[in-house]
């Protein structure tokens, strides 16, 4: 009976897990172990401090496993690999160019992990999403004031501010926000009118970002509006509506401030300014495709002495230095994610989980493509970061945040929930 | 071989490696993520009782409306496109309206804001309506049916197994005297729905409105939540349970009957059958 019983649970187990965790835990590790280890022969300096990260790094991340399949009873952790797996190319890739920045990069994925961690627990109840969402909205519009407030211009924008020494970029963390706030929907599902609130909250977020002349980020916050407005309301007409509103205002825009559209001169001849404007693309254009199917190994690379190479031009430096194969399989993962979350959010039990999750996955599909896309010059370059791997702390936290929100929408994520749910069907 | 070269070679390996292992990891995902399955749960449901037809309500929330859109699809022309919201609380389910034209209503009551529905209650999205079905409360409701079938096949198979008893049952025998209801089962339901072991075809009798239990050679009678509550002697017995003995006055809902416990009837198929 006893043996029966334990062969239906494996063949069970087999059809729902192809791959145990470890086996895929393995590979992963393996990855970062042969790449820790080829950064640690190249660099010159640091290397006690960066042999010490990738180690913390290796224990953080099997302490996690390990906790999250026997304690905490998780029985899907593809997107917990995926993360993983981009965290560790950041992390070594970021080491091999600065070493010394490693330690803050680890400390970026330790935070993030615990958000992930929080915003799990706290997407549990959706009752406490919903009672939360207008103080996280109040929160979002605050932080973005402060940035207004407080702000240095870098890099043409005016996205960071110093607090106690750690510089951090707000509009970061209010992407967190934007779909917090924008998932709460409960009753005002499927309703034209319950947009209205949203909309300006919305509104107000991007007229912010484009205050700080922070367009990249600015048309991250539209897209995704435009996919949560869709799935909150549902009405095609009023999604149209506000799309050509946005790209009539764009427009108003690009004829009063002359400035702005200025800043994207080069794109689509970046060849004509390959010393001025377009000198990043046309560096990663060159340099990506010396790399090769394998890349020249790490430290061959000439992209890393391009200014910006550890965080809009990373996906450079990955071509060129790991290889192109390497680079597809970082683009393939978010595709994974995409597929991944409209799957999850087509069984989600709640609308909540559904719009959290995609929205959260084309915020990262359109970051990622303004990124890749920006410096092959495919797209106008708007100095967006790549999620989970370039360096920058924000960032990084915010990547794992919304991973939260996609692995929420996920039944097995909440075992106890998935229990009940089963019983009753 | 100097150690510089098989070094350089190391390296070179693994460059090849590391691409290789990242397919690896991100095809295992991707199998993974196809060989998920999702299986559809569906939960309450809402009854048309005119066509007999179940729209289940799938997800915490559902749209209701005549776009396609919607979770819940009502084609009526009074219907707005987007009409109301079902949701699941923890407190229970809870209908509103999402600024329709024709109205909400929660049994006949118009709905302003999200308003609780309980198992039963009439839905209406403007002139169409449905009864809400809750499927914890239809679990519960199925569950007992079995298990009051149950019983009644093990309490007639004992009572054919004893045949010098056979013929005495216990009975709650009407004020006039001319009307008994045997009790043929240990766990046996009073009441005026048809489902019930004992129907009383009474206004003042609820659907089901009582219980009486067999523990050992002890009877208990026990309220199941009726309108007009149940009395032994002329007090009302509330929430709890009470023992019932021979020639016990019981009122359900103001209908009054004598507890017999051993009422002679002529043959065991009229008993069961009464």
């Amino acid at each position: 009976m006893n043996r029966l019983a334990k062969q239906e649970k494996q063949k069970t187990r087999k059809k729902t897990e192809p791959f145990h965790w470890l086996y895929m835990l393995l590979l992963v590790t393996s990855i970062q172990i042969i790449s820790g280890g080829t950064v640690l022969t190249q660099i010159q300096e640091a290397q006690t401090e960066v042999l010490s990260v990738f180690g913390g790094f290796l224990i953080v991340e099997w302490l996690y496993f390990i906790f999250a399949r026997n304690l905490a009873n998780q029985r899907a952790t593809e997107l917990e690999i995926i993360a993983f797996l981009l965290s560790g190319f950041g992390l070594v890739t970021v080491a091999s160019v600065y070493p010394h920045y490693a330690l803050k990069q680890f400390i970026a994925i330790l935070i993030g992990l615990a958000a992930f961690v929080i915003l799990l627990a706290l997407m549990r109840n959706v009752e406490v999403v919903n009672a939360l969402h207008i103080p996280v909205a109040l929160g979002c519009v605050g932080l973005l004031a402060l940035n207004l407030l407080l702000a240095k211009v870098h890099n043409g924008a005016l996205n960071w501010i110093n607090v106690g020494g750690v510089s951090i970029q707000p509009s970061e963390i209010v992407k967190i926000g934007f779909i917090f706030v924008g998932a709460a929907t409960l009753e005002k599902l499927q309703s034209a009118r319950s947009l209205t609130s949203y909309l300006i909250f919305s509104l107000g977020c991007v007229g912010a970002l484009f205050l700080m002349r922070d367009f990249g980020t600015a048309l991250i916050f539209f897209c995704t509006f435009m996919v949560m407005a869709f799935m909150r309301s549902g009405d095609v007409k009023t999604i149209g509506l506000i799309g050509a509103g946005a790209v009539l205002g764009a427009g108003l825009i690009i004829y009063f401030k002359p400035y702005v559209a200025k800043r994207f001169k080069a794109y689509r001849h970046v060849w004509e300014y390959m010393n001025d404007s377009g000198f990043q693309q046309t560096r990663v254009l060159i340099y990506s495709a010396s790399g090769g199917l394998f890349g020249l190994g790490v430290g061959n690379g000439r992209l890393r002495k391009v200014y910006a190479s550890t965080t809009d031009l990373i996906f450079g430096v990955i071509c060129e230095e790991w290889g192109m194969i390497v680079a597809f399989c970082v683009v393939l993962s978010f595709a994974f994610v995409a597929v991944y979350a409209l799957r999850l959010a087509r069984h989600a039990r709640s609308t909540v989980y559904a719009i959290a999750a995609v929205a959260s996955a084309a915020l990262l599909l359109v970051q990622l493509s303004l990124n890749v896309f920006g410096v092959t010059d495919l797209l106008p370059l708007t100095g967006v970061t790549l999620p989970f791997i370039s360096r920058g702390g924000t960032s990084m936290i915010c990547s794992w945040a919304l991973f939260a929100f996609i692995k929420s929408a996920d039944i097995k994520t909440y075992p106890k929930l998935e229990v009940q749910m089963e019983e009753k069907a | 071989m100097e150690f510089d070269e098989i070094f350089d070679i190391l390296v070179i390996l693994s460059r090849y490696l590391v691409a290789a292992l990242a397919v690896l990891v991100l095809g295992s995902c991707v199998v993974s993520l196809v060989s998920r399955q999702f299986g559809k749960r569906v939960g309450s449901y809402l009854y048309d009782p005119g066509s007999k037809k179940r729209l289940p309500l799938t997800r915490w929330e559902n749209s209701v409306g005549r776009s396609k859109t919607c979770d819940v699809v009502l084609s009526a022309p009074d219907v707005s496109r987007f009409h109301a919201v079902i949701s699941k609380r923890r407190s229970g389910w809870v209908v509103a309206d999402t600024h329709s034209s024709t109205g909400v209503f929660v049994n006949g009551d118009t709905v302003t804001k999200p308003t609780p529905i309980a198992h039963g209650d009439t839905v209406s999205f403007g002139s169409v309506g449905f009864t809400f079905v809750d499927a914890d409360e239809d679990d519960k409701e199925q569950e007992e049916r079995e298990k009051r079938r149950a019983f009644s096949r093990s309490a007639a198979k004992r009572a054919a197994a004893m045949k010098p008893e056979a013929s005495f049952y216990p009975a709650l025998i009407d004020e006039a005297g001319d009307k008994a209801y045997v009790i043929t089962c240990d766990d046996c339901v009073f009441g005026r729905d048809a489902d019930c072991d004992a129907r009383l075809r009474y206004p003042a009798v609820s659907a089901q409105h009582a219980r009486v239990t067999a523990q050992g050679d002890a009877w208990f009678i026990e309220d199941l939540g009726s309108e007009g509550g149940t009395t032994v002697n002329a007090r009302s017995i509330g929430k709890g349970r009470r023992r019932l003995r021979d020639g016990d006055v019981v009122g359900l809902g103001g209908v009054i009957l004598v507890f017999n416990e051993h009422y002679k009837v002529k043959n065991k198929s009229s008993a069961e059958g009464r």
